[in-house]
């Protein structure tokens, strides 16, 4: 062997060995959920872009490219947060920490909030200041954007179509989830990976926090005067929204409460690592039933008439009867799924990890029967462009 | 292929993720500190396979001038140098993979300590059901530790080196580099001719820099690992070949177990054993020599032996 060949095997040995111990893991898959909104679906994609496509059709109207690539500073990566919609510009958070607003018509960039850019911005490769949980409005004149270094920061719109920035709180650690609102008090909720749930009032300042002593990455719930979420030490809880007090817990569980919850009559539907779906008594927590998915749930499921709809992560779909928790229908996507299912009228859109948004119809029997399936790659030679997308069920 | 994946998980990865994260937990959230301690004691269990390692490939280097003269003497027969050279390591109790076995036993172990940390740190926020996927979820404690903190010293473990500030993006790369490079050398075994020499001047300075390279494409927690162990495996590589002091005679034990070498040159027989016995004597404590001596009786016998087998 000659020294060439040597140099050559070590070369070939030493990449083989890093490429199999690591795979693509610095490659994020994103968990934005599709936004319907007027016919129109929007989905933030795994390749850092927004793209409007007819409800019914499937057809692609509009897509904004390298939403975090301007000026080549920024490389395009997985989106996390859901697009949302106000006035007539859809609006997403990038994994670069910047909100970025677009023209719902044409897709043309309009709206850039540089004081979030500036503020929340710390590095590409980490996932320290990315903005995972959704941006949502409050009093329709204001945003509240969490981010994934802790901040929770509030900004008004102003006449010039500007935000600008009124207050932010910062807890601990990392805030993953989408803060919620009460309409009552106007305080706004949000877990953090700290273990604290925090209530702040709309200046930023805290009501309340009850601290947990585990991270909190599904997005609380409120009914009335309670809310309700998850952690990761595999307990449930009940609080009150006034004081912060416990109500009840469930402590049952034998794995992380990683999704959203979902209440439907007085039922909490709580997805679970450990592949089940828990269905708990509002008033006391106590469980009624739980269904075995048999593979981890770590997306947000929904209620459709008398279905319960959702996702394993491994990709099946599942439609179950809430009352007799029978099997009514499945179907086999087969690829990572991670997003929480977006709901409209008696249809599901999911967006799946190979890249790809899936819309369904749910039948009266409970079957899903596909709509469409539209992969989303760029540029147009992608190899996965060629794929069989027939209907997967 | 799964229930591969599923015996490596179990018996790999999980133990050591979840070692991790209590080594994390105890030594005040610093998962740093955790990396650190676990590369050592990882090293120390396999302490005996390096030394083993270390023995063996001293061994073979030893046999290499015999080796050669047998190649050179039945150049035209392959199945004659075959023979003769696997009469040569049966002669002298060495196994041709003798070298191999330890490092392919430490394989296994440091891949696995590579994908842990990869699992224990995720990259990306999906990447933490991986986690879940890999812990002791009955263990209160662990579930409450997560998600790491992946802070230390000026380092965040979980970023990627060349995406971090120029100070991490320089440095790492360099105690990598560095610290590979001295690994090299103390374990190259010493080479026999102008080529073997050449190649291993090339590989000591080639490595180092192929690794430095490769940091910056990986997090700190991964670059931090190879750096502890790089600086673990030149320290032991130090106290096994007698180059610094220790107070386990390490060196004396690896000379006591090493086999006897006879080379054969055309006239006469000589032990190598003899010369390394001399180039120790230099170094070893009074124990070491009463058990060289002791060791001597044996060489001469097997000397007896070795010439027996010449004659036949």
């Amino acid at each position: 062997m000659t020294l060439f060949n040597k140099l050559l095997f070590t070369c070939l040995f030493i990449s083989i060995f890093l490429i199999s111990c690591t795979g693509n893991r610095f490659q994020g898959s994103g968990w934005s959920s599709p936004l319907v909104d007027n016919n129109e679906v929007f989905i933030a994609t795994i390749d850092g872009e927004l793209i409007s496509i007819d409800l019914t059709s499937g057809k692609e109207k509009w897509r904004a490219t390298s939403l975090d690539d301007q000026n080549g500073k920024y490389t395009s990566k997985a989106i996390y947060s859901k697009p949302f919609v106000f006035d007539e510009k859809v609006f997403i958070g990038t994994p670069a920490g910047r909100v970025l607003g677009f023209n719902r018509l044409s897709g043309l960039d309009e709206v850039s909030l540089q004081d979030i850019e500036e503020k929340i911005l710390m590095s590409e490769e980490s996932y320290g200041p990315i903005i995972v949980g959704n941006i949502i409005l409050l009093n329709r004149n204001k945003i509240i954007v969490p981010s994934s270094n802790g901040e929770i920061s509030i900004f008004s719109y102003n006449e010039s179509e500007m935000f600008e920035p009124t207050c932010n709180f910062k807890a601990k650690d990392a805030i993953w989830t989408t803060p919620i609102i009460d309409p009552n008090s106007n305080q706004i909720i949000f877990g953090s990976m700290d273990g604290n749930l925090y209530s702040i009032d709309e200046e930023c300042k805290l009501n309340w926090q009850y601290n947990t002593e585990s991270s909190i990455v599904g997005t609380p719930i409120l009914d009335k005067n309670e809310v309700y979420f998850g952690t990761l030490n595999r307990t449930f809880y009940s609080l009150n929204i006034s004081t912060g007090e416990l109500i009840w817990k469930f402590d049952n569980a034998k794995g992380w409460f990683w999704a959203s919850p979902i209440m439907d009559s007085n039922i909490i539907y709580a997805p679970n690592l450990d592949g089940s779906i828990y269905a708990l008594r509002k008033n006391n927590g106590q469980i009624m039933w739980k269904y075995d998915g048999k593979d981890p749930i770590v997306s947000s499921p929904v209620v459709i008439n008398d279905f319960l709809i959702f996702v394993t992560k491994n990709g099946e779909l599942q439609v179950i009867h809430k009352e007799s928790k029978r099997k009514l229908g499945n179907c086999d996507i087969d690829h990572k799924i991670y997003s929480a299912i977006e709901n409209y009228d008696d249809m599901i859109f999911i967006q799946v990890s190979d890249g790809s948004v899936r819309g369904y119809k749910i039948k009266k029997n409970g079957n899903p029967d596909e709509l469409w399936a539209k992969p989303f790659f760029t540029p147009e030679d992608d190899d996965r462009n060629n794929e069989d997308w027939d209907p997967s069920c | 292929m799964e229930i591969f994946a599923d015996i490596w998980n179990l018996v790999f990865i999980r133990p050591m993720v979840n070692s991790l994260i209590i080594l994390y937990i105890f030594l005040g959230s610093s998962f740093g500190l955790s990396i650190i301690s676990f590369t050592v004691f990882i090293r120390l269990i396999m302490f005996p396979l390096s030394m083993r390692q270390t023995k063996q490939m001293k061994a073979m280097s030893l046999i290499q001038p015999k080796i050669k003269a047998i190649q050179e003497k039945y150049k035209n027969d392959r199945q004659r140098i075959s023979k003769e050279t696997m009469s040569i390591y049966k002669q002298q109790g060495i196994n041709p993979v003798g070298c191999l076995g330890p490092l392919i036993i430490q394989m296994p172990i440091f891949i696995g300590l590579y994908q842990a940390l990869y699992i224990t740190l995720p990259s990306s926020p999906e990447n933490l059901t991986q986690l879940y996927d890999s812990i002791y979820g009955f263990i209160p404690i662990i579930n409450q530790a997560i998600p790491i903190d992946g802070n230390f010293l000026w380092l965040n473990l979980e970023t990627i080196v060349g995406s971090s500030d120029l100070y991490t993006k320089i440095s790492l790369p360099i105690l990598v580099a560095a610290s590979t490079f001295l690994m090299q050398k103390t374990t190259a075994t010493p080479a026999m001719d102008d080529r073997q020499k050449s190649t291993n001047r090339m590989m000591l300075w080639f490595m180092p820099l192929l690794l430095g390279y490769f940091t910056l494409s990986f997090p700190s927690g991964l670059a931090l690992y190879w750096l502890i162990s790089n600086v673990i495996g030149t320290i032991i590589q130090l106290l096994i070949t007698g180059k610094i002091q220790n107070p386990f005679n390490l060196n004396s034990k690896l000379i006591d177990e090493a086999p006897d070498i006879i080379i054969e040159n055309e006239n006469k027989n000589t032990t190598i054993q003899e010369k390394d016995q001399d180039e120790s004597s230099r170094n070893v404590s009074k124990n070491n020599r009463r058990s060289n001596r002791h060791r001597s009786g044996r060489t001469k016998r097997k000397q007896g032996r070795g010439g027996n087998q010449s004659n036949k």
